[in-house]
């Protein structure tokens, strides 16, 4: 079961009960375009001089028109004209818009440059002035007001086409098969067809909607109008010159043209959400599979001197209090101490840092236990904060580093301006005197010129400079208490050496107790003074880093 | 490479598109009205023209010259302000244009204003409370605006506020010039029917790029820095996802000069497009062209300035792709993909 | 005679001004030998696989292999010396290198499908004895990667890569993604593979742990550079370069502890 190929997008969208509604609107509206006509249960065309503007009754169910010609029948005549109009404008787009935007990925920089202008040309024409400009340069007729929309639904199809196929055309699976010689029509048919197919429903079903939508606007400008032939929009433009009399009668042409853009748009919808849930279970699988089986027993709190943090049976749960990931976690951290939290990915030791720095993902929670922070200016209850209450102490008491550190900088404002925002939101000081502390705080993070990396901003920072940077907004604030959450683990062993020295030194000088979540042995036993070993949501081992060492290789392989 | 080539460089490179895309538009069009075939001799002059007298006219508007030569000659006199001269009027295309065109102005302006404000602030506060009613009744809001004809939400208010309420005018203008009040009234039910489309579109926009900013690590980042919520909302989250917003705000714009035509139709305005749509009717090609030219020039004078403001809020984008060409392009980074 | 020849390689990304990434590189791959190239990020060596492949274009220098001249391949050619196989690259990232709607059984064929080689049933026994070879069930060539654990996906990477028969793989970071347990059995196939089909393999990697004891010799890559190279044993215990000296100092303790 859990081997099978992935079943069509559609038919695993038809599955939702809003699609199957969709689809069924969809089908009804075929009908109607295809034999409205004949179904009408009058003559369309057929006017009445004695019963103009009649409201709904039993000879007529929608009433009649300014011409006594019955509503009804015109609606649903009207709908094969209506939707052929939306049809021959998507129809005309997607043959435009499609392979050019293909080509555009193959065919060489000129074309792509080329056709790119071209079709920004064409986007900055607004459907209606086109329209209003075709029909003026050809004559009136649904086919011209509709072929000039056509032209300008092309660019969409053209973007969305090459968007999609150009991520695809870099991803590593279409390279490999360029590096076996495949041809492009080998690679368009396996790799990027079906892809793009789901893409192209999607872009359909919405532009359908749209030209819906255009051709009525048209037609209320009595752009693609050949009376006294109905279509939907039609029928709308001529109630608005009867709206005192009749307010009510826009609502039931106004009404069906919603119904179907409404159930385009609802097809499309639920065609881009299954994909896009498709692609996160298949990314479940996995890490349900290693299903828990003999949990291992927990250590009991070990008292250090002059504790900084103490967290005493912390358990967290994930899934929205559905399952329990961390059971029962309790350990301290003392002044001038580094203690190393270390376990494989899934053992509890982030949710564990990220719950004692109130930081938990949505659907997280700390379901019992406390956290207390120590010593400093007085013991803090860190379970019992709100949100201002965790500003006070986020800087001034924990300061926090993580793993891939420029995503946790701002990417639009430069790196110092961020380390002088953190500055004063701490301390009343002057912009000036925030900047002369930033560029020292640089300085004594070990960064070479202290005075450009401030007007970088963080993507033109190294991994090692962005994770010093990291480090001087978060002891910025003079914490007695540094989080380090896989601060090291991305770098490489050269930098991860040189930013544990750091480390080491600012706990040396600043007396600060360092909590360094690693799942790195290695640097666990080089660096710490005191390991705590994570498994399975307990803490399993703890002690000095020489001791605990033997069985902590044991347990990893 | 000396500083001088390179700034000529960047400045070339910043202009080159805008300007292509000016050609390749208006060249379009002009071919189109061309290719339509519309004879104004005979229009103008009627069935009983003589040979001679078409000739003398088709060489009056120029319409004898080869095709190319014709566009040129258009495009040289369009860019110093000469748009030519209606087929049946005689009035000059320019002098129609720049009588009708601040009613449209004006028009745009209030309009960009309520989406900006609407849909923003709708964005926004949606973002926030994601999930609960207000969030549910904006994307509510917002997927039905987009299965509405737009037109029928003018006529919404109209019957609302003009047939029902009597509160405002169904239709009419005042310029601005002379007398703001009175603008403001004939002005509020138009410029609230053009931007429902565009709020609609900012608010789901915006909500999107705010829920997304949200989740990103900066935001964690300054949470772990102690820093308020409304600092981080403004001056991080918020700033990272206006630029999604603003693009679409870019892609609104020619949507809503489109919906200028229904509005001014619908509520009796004298604008452009009426102008136009009066052309069209009588196949006026000179007023047509000069109303798709007049087009052309604000889409793309909007586009430049909705990039300088991108620019403006994201630098990193412009400093980023200079130097990301330089550096190899799949280093494998780790961290989500 | 030389399987794979690297001589005076530069590459840069972008116009003539742009900083090359690989500075004159040259290094040689000999029939049957694991050469090791050790890197950190932004060394360049993601970029030397790549070109050698051909994904990237050289600015000046040659690649050879078997005494073909691949960097002078254009079109035609290049498509055809690709479908003879000879030369696969492994990628680093099995989740992003196999294409997550394929079935492992296929994407493992797809190498012989895009060469045409003999008739279907052919294609997918060869694939099966591919799966076989790198240890895996032959049930699991009916998943697609999502399904797969990520040491299958690497082996599954790896079988693709095989299935051709090639003479060389170049394998760029053929076991960072995965964990401990599974780095020592992905690096123990390879050469086992090694002794029983004489395929040679040029294997870049960021850890240095991970290339002893496993590779024949190793060149280090600092900045663009080789800046040294030679018998692995010899460049471990004798390092003559101050950035290797410092890369073992930096990681002695690994070797200490793993007791690898």
């Amino acid at each position: 079961m859990s081997g099978v190929r992935r079943a069509g997008t559609l038919r695993r969208a038809l599955r939702l009960t809003s699609a199957r509604i969709a689809l069924g609107i969809i089908l009804l509206i075929i009908v109607l375009a295809v034999f409205g006509g004949a179904l009408a249960p009058q003559n369309p065309l057929t006017q009445n001089p004695d019963a103009v503007l009649r409201g709904p009754g039993s000879a007529h169910w929608l009433g009649t028109d300014y011409l006594g010609r019955d509503v009804l029948s015109r609606l649903m005549a009207g709908t094969g004209r209506s939707v052929v109009g939306a049809l021959e404008a998507v129809g005309i787009g997607l043959l435009l818009g499609v392979l050019p935007g293909l080509a555009s990925l193959w065919l060489g920089r000129t074309y792509e440059w080329i056709s790119l202008r071209v079709v920004d040309a064409f986007m900055t024409l607004p459907y209606v002035v086109l329209a209003v400009a075709v029909t003026g340069f050809f004559g009136n007729s649904l086919t011209a007001a509709m072929t000039a929309v056509g032209v300008l639904i092309a660019p969409l199809y053209f973007r969305v086409t090459r968007a999609a196929a150009l991520g695809l055309t870099r991803t590593q699976y279409v390279e490999a098969a360029e590096l076996f010689g495949s041809s492009r029509r080998r690679i368009l048919r396996t790799h990027l067809w079906s892809k793009i197919l789901p893409t192209l429903a999607v872009t359909t079903a919405q532009a359908l909607a749209s030209a819906l939508l255009i051709v009525s606007s048209l037609a209320f400008l009595g752009l693609g109008v050949e009376p006294p032939l109905p279509t939907w929009g039609e029928l709308l433009s001529s109630d608005l010159d009867y709206l005192s009399q009749q307010p009510w009668a826009p609502l039931f042409p106004g009404l069906l043209i919603m119904l179907v853009a409404g159930a385009l748009n609802a097809f499309a919808d639920a065609i881009r959400d299954t994909g896009a849930a498709n692609d996160l279970s298949g990314a479940d699988t996995v890490s349900a599979a290693d299903a828990p089986d003999d949990l291992p027993s927990g250590v009991d709190l070990v008292p250090v001197a002059e504790p900084v943090l103490r967290v005493e049976g912390l358990r967290v749960t994930v899934n929205g209090g559905r399952t329990e990931a961390v059971h029962g976690v309790s350990f301290e951290v003392g002044r001038g101490e580094i203690v190393g939290l270390v376990g494989e990915s899934g053992s509890g030791k982030s949710l564990t840092c990220r719950a004692v720095t109130g930081l938990l993902a949505p659907g997280c929670e700390r379901s019992a236990g406390t956290v207390d922070l120590l010593g400093g200016s007085g013991p803090v209850d860190l379970a019992s904060l709100d949100r201002a209450g965790w500003n006070k102490v986020r800087g001034p008491r924990i300061g926090i580093v993580f793993q891939d550190p420029a995503s946790y900088l701002n990417p639009s404002i430069q790196v110092g301006k961020q380390l002088v925002e953190a500055i004063r939101a701490h301390s009343d000081i002057s912009r000036t005197e925030a900047r002369a502390r930033a560029i020292e705080l640089f300085t004594s993070v070990g960064l070479r010129e202290p005075e450009t990396v401030y007007r970088q901003y963080p993507h033109e920072l190294s991994g090692g400079m962005a994770q010093r940077v990291l480090i001087a907004i978060a002891i910025s604030g003079d914490p007695d208490l540094l989080i380090a959450d896989e601060a090291t683990s991305a770098l490489d062993v050269l930098v991860q050496a040189e930013v544990l020295d750091l480390l080491r030194g600012l706990v040396q000088d600043r007396g600060l107790a360092l909590l360094l979540v690693t799942h790195d042995l290695a640097v666990v036993a080089e660096f710490c003074d005191r390991v705590l070993v994570c498994d399975r949501g307990r803490i399993v081992e703890q002690g000095p880093a020489a001791n605990v060492w033997p069985e902590l290789v044991g347990a990893e392989s | 490479m000396s500083p001088i080539v390179g700034s000529l460089r960047a400045i070339v490179r910043l202009v080159s598109v805008p300007v292509t895309v000016f050609l390749i538009a208006t060249f379009a069009t002009y071919a189109l009205g061309a290719a339509g075939g519309a004879n104004p001799a005979a229009t103008v002059l009627g069935q009983d023209a003589t040979p001679g007298q078409i000739a003398q006219l088709n060489h009056q508007f120029g319409l004898d010259k080869p095709f190319l030569v014709q566009y040129f000659d258009w495009l040289g006199h369009a860019l110093t302000g000469n748009l030519g001269v209606s087929y049946f009027t005689s009035i000059p295309v320019a002098t129609s244009i720049s009588q009708a065109f601040p009613v449209d102005l004006s028009l745009a302006i209030l309009a960009l204003a309520f989406a900006v404000v609407l849909g923003g602030g709708a964005g926004i506060l949606a973002a926030l409370r994601q999930g609960g009613w207000f969030d549910r009744a904006v994307s509510a809001v917002c997927s039905g605006l987009a299965t509405v004809p737009p037109f029928l939400v003018g006529i919404t208010l109209i019957v609302v506020f003009a047939v029902f309420f009597r509160l405002l005018p169904s239709g009419g203008y005042v310029p601005f010039t002379q007398n703001p009040g009175q603008w403001l009234r004939f002005a509020l039910l138009p410029s609230l029917a053009l931007s429902a489309e565009g709020a609609a579109a900012i608010a789901r926009q915006l909500r999107t790029s705010l829920v997304g900013a949200l989740q990103e690590n900066y935001v964690l980042g300054a949470a772990a820095r102690g820093l308020s919520v409304r600092r981080t909302l403004f001056r991080h989250a918020l700033r990272n996802a206006a630029g999604p917003a603003l693009t679409v705000l870019g892609v609104q714009i020619p949507l809503l000069i489109g919906g200028a035509v229904v509005a001014e139709k619908m509520f009796a305005l004298p604008g452009v497009a009426q102008l136009a749509l009066q052309a069209g009717t009588e196949r006026d090609v000179p007023v047509i062209q000069g109303a798709l030219l007049v087009t052309i020039a604000v889409v793309l004078v909007s586009n430049i300035v909705v990039n300088a403001v991108l620019l403006r809020i994201t630098p990193q984008a412009a400093r980023g792709t200079r130097s990301a060409r330089r550096r190899p392009m799949l280093q494998a980074t780790g961290g989500a993909a | 005679m030389t399987l794979l020849g690297v001589s005076d390689l530069t590459v840069a990304y972008g116009d003539k001004n742009a900083p090359a990434v690989l500075h004159e590189v040259s290094l040689e791959v000999q029939p049957g030998e694991i050469l090791g190239v050790i890197g950190e990020t932004g060394s360049g060596k993601t970029t030397l696989a790549r070109t050698i492949v051909g994904l990237v274009p050289a600015r000046s220098g040659r690649v050879e292999f078997n005494g073909v001249e691949l960097s002078g391949l254009r079109n035609r050619a290049l498509r055809d010396f690709r479908r003879r196989g000879e030369l696969q690259l492994v990628f680093q990232d099995p989740l992003r290198a196999l294409d997550p709607d394929v079935t492992a059984a296929e994407s493992i064929a797809e190498p012989l499908d895009a060469a045409g080689v003999g008739v279907r049933e052919e294609r997918v026994e060869r694939a099966a004895k591919a799966l076989a070879a790198v240890g895996l069930d032959p049930s699991l060539g009916e998943r697609v990667p999502g399904r797969l654990s990520g040491g299958q996906r690497q082996r599954v990477l790896l079988a693709r890569a095989l299935v051709t028969e090639p003479r060389l793989l170049i394998c760029d970071e053929p076991v960072s993604a995965l964990d401990a347990a599974n780095r020592g059995h992905v690096l123990r196939l390879l050469l086992d593979l090694r002794d029983e089909t004489g395929v040679a393999a040029l294997v870049i990697s960021h850890d240095l742990q991970s290339l002893s004891g496993f590779a024949d010799r190793v060149a280090v890559l600092y900045q663009g550079r080789i800046v040294e190279h030679g018998p692995t044993r010899h460049v471990l215990d004798n390092p003559q370069h101050s950035y290797t000296q410092r890369l073992l100092a930096a990681a002695p303790r690994l070797r200490s502890l793993t007791g690898a």
